[in-house]
């Protein structure tokens, strides 16, 4: 089993954890881009600054288009994809490929979960803690499996 | 966008939120505020979304489904003291939008809690209760609760808000936390109150069988939710046929009706059921499925003249079976709130 392989295979398993807490919970304390972005990070941790830039700058961005401009729902949700993507194209303009552009929408995504939570601080904490377990796990499974 | 946010120009503002009675209620405090010579706005929404500014009633015209946006108000209105709006949102993200941004309430009234909009908002009243705290804000100073189940007001009740329960003198009547709440509100906010038993014996005389050509029926298809339904079909008696219209765009309240029947919340003698998923719903509940069509309303009205029972009228009022049935049975319009409307109404179009 290749390394991408084992991070494909661990963000299907991070959704249907997520997936489980929110039956369990009844909404979504975590964002459902954690599981892509972790994998993500972990093959490419040079990206991890553009990604935190990116989730930083849409939300609060986003933040000011939905209190002084009153956005929300699917309106919000486009603004925080494009400003993500316009900060993903900034940050990583010089190595812009393929997989950047399949990248650059998560941040927003991020972003918006957090803000459409029921509660917006323990989503913001609870996916920073899954992301960082996430990533862990990845590299305890890649080291003890020994996969190249 | 033109217009302004009522909480940048209203010092004194109150969302009406919760399951049923919502729009009763803010109507009936707006109309006492009012008659106090007081400045007041009033948003009330459904079908029929109105504005009231002191003794003028603007009708908002919708283009699509309905947009928190619609809360946004005049620039033009003068002073005003009181704002009481209806909370529109259906979710938990709608809900805690419109307080967030559009109202920023002082006070929160939660008429209710009952089984509607479970697909958005949870299957149980107590995931619905907390749904619905947690749209509350910190800027929120008092929560009032009509809500006579102490285990749905622990959920409510939370640390940053006074929350104060409000108990009818007749909580076997359906709707009668509407006018024991309006009346808390208003002497909360230094005014005299109204006459409860008053409003009680109006909700009295109107939640009754009415018979029209020999057919005795009660047209409860404005009561979206099981809760709801069952509670004025226990005030009303007897062992009655139940009339339900389904909604496709409504699955959760189809989910909500069919625990309803199964679980047996009341009697009835036998379901007759028409709309989206009426066929599942008739084979799980041992019913009578018929077109969504005034075909359909013709065959229930040949069932209830043949059962001489009376039916009670639920799910939706969205369907055309249902239409056709209560123009069959001479019901015109829906009462929209207590009492009338402002006696000055100026109707305006407000785009």
């Amino acid at each position: 089993m290749s390394i991408q392989t084992l991070a494909y295979l661990s963000s299907v398993v991070g959704l249907v954890i997520i997936w489980m807490l929110y039956e369990r919970v009844g909404y979504r304390p975590i964002s459902i881009s954690v599981p892509l972005l972790a994998p993500y990070v972990y093959l490419r941790i040079e990206i991890l600054y553009a990604i935190i830039v990116g989730i930083l700058v849409s939300a609060l961005l986003g933040e000011i288009f939905y209190r002084y401009l009153l956005f929300y729902g699917l309106r919000q949700f486009f603004i925080y994809n494009i400003i993500s993507m316009l900060v993903i194209f900034i940050t990583l303009y010089t190595s812009i490929n393929e997989e950047v552009l399949l990248l650059s929408t998560l941040p927003g995504l991020f972003a918006y979960d957090v803000h459409s939570s029921r509660n917006r601080v323990r989503t913001a904490i609870l996916s920073a803690i899954f992301f960082t377990l996430h990533v862990t796990s990845l590299f305890i499974l890649v080291n003890i499996l020994r996969v190249v | 966008m033109k217009g302004e946010l009522p909480w940048r120009v209203i010092p004194n503002r109150i969302s009406i939120s919760g399951t049923r009675g919502k729009t009763s209620l803010a109507f009936l405090v707006y109309s006492e505020i009012v008659g106090k010579n007081k400045g007041v706005l009033c948003k009330i929404t459904g079908t029929l979304p109105l504005m009231f500014i002191n003794k003028s009633t603007i009708l908002m015209k919708r283009k699509g489904p309905a947009k928190l946006y619609e809360n946004v108000i005049p620039t033009n209105i003068g002073k005003l003291d009181y704002c009481i709006m209806e909370n529109q949102g259906i979710s938990v993200y709608t809900m805690k939008v419109f307080h967030e941004v559009f109202l920023r309430p002082q006070t929160v009234v939660l008429t209710n809690i009952r089984l509607d909009h479970v697909e958005n908002l949870g299957k149980t009243r107590e995931k619905i209760a907390s749904a619905i705290s947690s749209t509350i804000t910190k800027d929120v100073r008092l929560v009032l609760s009509g809500e006579t189940d102490e285990r749905i007001n622990q959920i409510l009740k939370k640390g940053y808000y006074e929350f104060d329960v409000v108990y009818s003198p007749k909580p076997e009547l359906p709707g009668s936390e509407i006018p024991v709440l309006g009346d808390y509100l208003l002497r909360r906010y230094g005014f005299s109150g109204i006459d409860v038993w008053m409003y009680l014996r109006k909700i009295e005389s109107e939640l009754r069988w009415k018979e029209t050509r020999g057919l005795v029926f009660y047209d409860g298809s404005k009561i979206n939710d099981p809760n709801s339904a069952s509670l004025v079909l226990r005030w009303l008696g007897g062992v009655p046929l139940i009339i339900l219209q389904l909604r496709r765009d409504r699955p959760g309240r189809t989910w909500a009706f069919l625990k309803m029947i199964r679980e047996r919340w009341v009697d009835y003698n036998s379901v007759i059921v028409s709309g989206d998923w009426s066929d599942m719903f008739a084979k799980k509940t041992n019913g009578i499925s018929l077109p969504d069509s005034c075909e359909g309303a013709s065959k229930a009205l040949e069932i209830m003249r043949e059962r001489g029972i009376p039916a009670f009228l639920t799910g939706s009022r969205g369907g055309k079976f249902i239409r056709c049935l209560l123009e069959m049975l001479g019901v015109k319009g829906i009462p929209l709130v207590y009492g009338e409307l402002p006696l000055e109404v100026n109707l305006k179009s407000r785009g």
